[in-house]
């Protein structure tokens, strides 16, 4: 069998090295639709799963493939799709139905320009709330930003240790430019890779309840074909994985697959923070945006001003204390994103009239260009 | 006094008693089909613990649950695809799809006739009651026509399906249809299913007393009566004669049973003939065998880089951009630079591609930025560099000519006007060079060669070593050779310009 792990330093592109990555976190199974600007993933994942014994499958729509990495994961296997677009909104239902029944597996967003076709080869950040809620009901789910190409690859492991450790749909939300791009990506040695697999049952068959939590809010998971006969519904249900249908069973687990992610978010989110200290303005950004933010410093660094980035790596859960913490510090926040408004509302929610909120956006088809967010900068500065 | 005595009945086995009573009507023929699973499942000598019952939604939906196999009740339409993936990650088990006509047929269409001509080796049972039950009756895609259904309220317009010609159209190497009043035959086929190694279909037309018989006319005892009565058993149906219309004769048996490789069965047939254990180079086709492992760059130990004496000092990011038409190798290019200014000369390196239809052909661009430290936006904006492969190129980039950069050109190609102020021009004939080594395709290569002997960003060594790990096997002396036909054409232009 084939090596998973190709540790050595490449020219990749970001799609390249997501679909390294997921090998790289034990990932046995795709399922996929071809869409721009995710394909490359599919076509890189058609190549090498079958080289580590793993299983690529092109199904028929989107809709398909979200319910085959659902039914792969349960059958014990890693699995994960990648599509864009109008992809992700169809897969939105049966994402719901993962969170639903607590299954692990990770769906990539390479995200274009839209609604609807949009712009399918250029770049947009415009799924980001869609990402959170975009499904019907109330959940909360973990997703994740990478802003070049070694980070498709760090994150797409990163990914798949979050939807195993917390057992939720984890969406790595990359952007056009960043799947498209080549850098320099440098993979370690198997054993310096971290992987997190879910935790099995630790009771025999009989006793154990299928959806019964420990203190974490987690419960173990046994798969098919282990004796435990299992029964998986999208139904709300009782410990067993029984329907029942009354609001005491949803308010006990539709309340424990919120709080789940909400009491542990603390150890999930994560972000990284340049310059924020003596900040009189901070800017927010993730993905791609990212990097033209960093270059704004630069510009601002060479006129005397200090300016702050507080870079999202995981979107969900958002960093809410900290950005209330620092509201109450700093003269403004100034939200850097591909779209008209998603993560700016929720600074400016989580600033609650403490500080200037701005988002400086557009409609995607490009980056910002990072003279006009000085500009903006400048403008909230004088 | 004497106790009541409970005994337990053999089919006990096989149900969560807990869930006893079902949510089924009376006179309802889903008892009968699950019932006939049940029996087809205890004499299959399987191991019940690595079976798996997928449904979708509706009254059907609820047999998963029903069950004391692992058992999945997912989404309306999607048991298939679902199924497909239990399958797949797990060829152990065998996975039964038990849902209904609405699910299967009309949302979950698409996957059916997928499934069926990919061959994955899914049992599917489709009970079909000709309506929507659980949700009140409503028309559906098996609805006979002219047949009252709470949507069809003046008779069913619309022709059903034949699922049974559908299927077999689609390549599956077992189909059959029983009623629900059928249930030894049903056993049989469910039995002969459970072995197959392939898609197989059965379609049980069963009663829904409660909302189509209800509305037809039919209720309990007169539906089974008439798949009783009209249901026309023969030993080699004929496919086509398997409509079905609300008065008509049900035609009931096994229509197909072939032997055709499955999915899995045609997936690892066309692997293990092919699949060869290569390294990773981002395109996959040759390994990139000198790559160092950059310790700095984390957690990866590895050989320590080597950084090459002659490491360009990159002061300022150097913007690059490359033009030509497709086919051209424009993007080859670029993609060795980068690979070389970011592997083998340890500098940043971003390669983006002008993403447009016109990537398949038509004039199209790549870029590259090369910098000592990290780059951050990603976009070349104002090129220091431009390489034009063609006229036309030329011509829908020639606004990103800027005053005081460079401009390398195939001079045979190009014919550079409105030039802006103070541009260096530096001229090959690569596409002429090309040929007379051979082969026209390698101007590219020409061109690379004469670039890295007038621009001083990349190393020639970094150079090379990116060329030998980008191009297939086999081609590596011509290329070679056309780069250094460039690269000795750069420098004694340089030389004579010195001079
Ligand atoms: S509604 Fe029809 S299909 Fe559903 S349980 Fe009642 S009789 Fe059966």
């Amino acid at each position: 069998m084939g090596k998973d792990v190709l540790t050595g330093t490449y020219f990749l592109t970001g799609n390249e090295a997501c679909a390294a990555g997921a090998l790289a976190a034990g990932c046995r199974f795709f399922a996929g639709y071809p869409i721009t600007p995710s394909s490359e993933i599919a076509e890189r994942m058609s190549i090498r799963l079958p080289q580590v014994g793993g299983v690529y499958i092109q199904m028929e729509d989107e809709i398909a493939s979200m319910a085959a990495i659902l039914g792969a994961s349960w059958a014990g296997a890693k699995s994960m799709t990648a599509t864009s677009g109008p992809g992700i909104s169809l897969m939105l239902e049966n994402i719901g139905l993962g969170v639903m029944t607590e299954t692990p597996c990770v769906v990539v967003n390479v995200m274009r320009g839209g609604p609807s076709t949009g712009l399918p080869t250029l770049v947009g950040q415009a799924d980001v709330m869609q990402a959170r809620w975009g499904s019907h009901g109330d959940y909360e789910i973990i997703a994740l930003s990478p802003s070049s190409p070694q980070e498709a690859f760090d994150y797409t492991i990163r990914a798949f240790n979050l939807a195993e450790t917390w057992r939720v749909p984890v969406i790595l939300l990359m952007d056009e430019v960043v799947g498209h791009m080549r850098e320099r990506v440098v993979i370690p040695e198997k054993k310096d890779i971290k992987v997190a697999n879910r935790r099995g049952p630790s009771e025999p068959p009989g006793k154990f309840k299928i959806f019964k939590s420990k203190k974490d809010l987690i419960p173990e998971m046994p798969v098919a074909g282990q004796g435990y006969a299992v029964h998986v519904t999208g139904l709300t249900h009782d410990e067993r994985g029984y329907p029942a249908i009354e609001w005491e069973a949803q308010e006990k687990l539709v309340s424990r697959l919120v709080q789940k992610i909400r009491l542990n978010s603390d150890k999930i989110a994560a972000w990284e923070e340049t310059g924020v200290e003596g900040a009189e303005i901070v800017l927010v950004s993730y993905g791609i945006s990212t990097r033209i933010c960093r270059a704004v410093r630069e510009m601002a660094r060479e006129k005397g001003l200090n300016l702050g980035l507080l870079r999202l790596e995981v979107i969900w859960p958002f960093p809410e204390k900290r950005v209330r913490e620092l509201a109450g510090r700093i003269k403004a926040f100034l939200t850097v994103e591909i779209n008209y408004g998603q993560i700016a509302l929720e600074v400016e929610r989580c600033a609650a009239g403490k500080c200037i909120t701005r988002l400086v956006g557009h409609g995607g088809g490009t980056v910002h260009d990072p003279k006009k967010v000085f500009e903006a900068v400048e403008e909230i500065a004088s | 006094m004497i106790e009541p005595q409970t005994l337990d009945h053999p089919k006990d086995l096989l149900l969560r008693k807990e869930r006893i009573p079902h949510i089924w009507c009376p006179g309802c023929g889903l008892g009968s089909v699950l019932s006939a699973l049940m029996d087809a499942l205890g004499s299959s000598g399987l191991d019940l613990k690595k079976v798996a019952v997928v449904s979708g939604i509706g009254c059907t939906g609820r047999a998963a649950g029903y069950l004391n196999l692992d058992g999945f009740h997912t989404t309306h339409g999607r048991a298939i695809p679902y199924a497909t993936g239990l399958k797949l990650a797990n060829p152990d088990l065998t996975v039964i799809v038990f849902s209904g006509d609405g699910d299967l047929a009309a949302i979950g269409g698409n996957h059916l006739i997928h499934a069926a001509r990919r061959n994955v080796d899914i049992k599917v049972i489709c009970v079909n009651n000709f309506n929507y039950g659980m949700t009140g009756g409503q028309g559906g895609p098996t609805t006979p026509r002219l047949a009252r259904t709470t949507t069809t309220g003046y008779g069913n317009p619309e022709r059903p399906f034949n699922l049974i010609h559908l299927i077999a159209a689609c390549g599956a190497p077992y189909v059959a249809r029983w009623t629900s009043a059928h249930p030894h035959y049903m056993k049989i086929a469910m039995g002969e299913m459970l072995k197959k190694d392939g898609f197989s279909f059965l379609e049980v037309i069963a009663p829904c007393p409660t909302n189509f018989g209800r509305r037809n006319k039919m209720r309990e005892i007169k539906l089974l009566q008439r798949f009783l009565e009209q249901a026309v058993l023969e030993s080699q149906p004929d496919i086509a004669k398997a409509d079905i219309e609300l008065d008509s004769p049900i035609l009931c048996g096994k229509f197909v049973d072939l032997e055709r490789p499955s999915y899995l069965t045609a997936l690892r047939e066309v692997i293990s003939a092919k699949v060869k254990v290569y390294d990773f180079r981002g395109d996959g086709r040759v390994p990139l065998e000198e790559a160092p492992v950059k310790p700095a760059a984390a957690k990866a130990p590895g050989k320590p880089a080597e950084v090459p004496a002659e490491r360009p000092i990159i002061q300022r990011p150097v913007q690059i951009k490359l033009a030509g038409l497709g086919g051209q190798g424009i993007g080859l290019c670029g993609l060795i630079m980068g690979r070389a200014a970011a592997i083998f000369d340890h500098n940043q390196a971003v390669y983006t591609q002008e993403y447009s239809p016109e990537a398949r052909g038509g004039a199209s661009a790549s870029s590259i930025i090369i910098a000592s430290d990290k780059i951050h936006a990603p976009y070349v904006t104002e090129p220091d560099i431009m390489v034009v492969m063609a006229q036309g190129a030329y011509n829908k980039y020639q606004k990103d000519v800027r005053p005081g950069s460079r401009l390398i050109i195939d001079k045979d190609l190009v014919r550079p006007k409105d030039l802006p102020d103070s541009v260096q021009v530096q001229a090959i004939p690569a596409t002429r060079l090309a040929e007379e080594i051979g082969q026209k395709v390698v101007a590219n290569i020409v061109i690379l060669g004469f670039f890295t002997a007038l621009v001083p960003h990349i190393s020639l060594t970094a150079m090379q070593k990116a060329l030998k790990g980008s191009i297939p096997k086999g081609t590596e002396e011509l290329n070679l050779r056309a780069f250094e036909t460039g690269y000795d054409y750069g420098k004694k232009m340089q030389e004579e310009e010195a001079v």
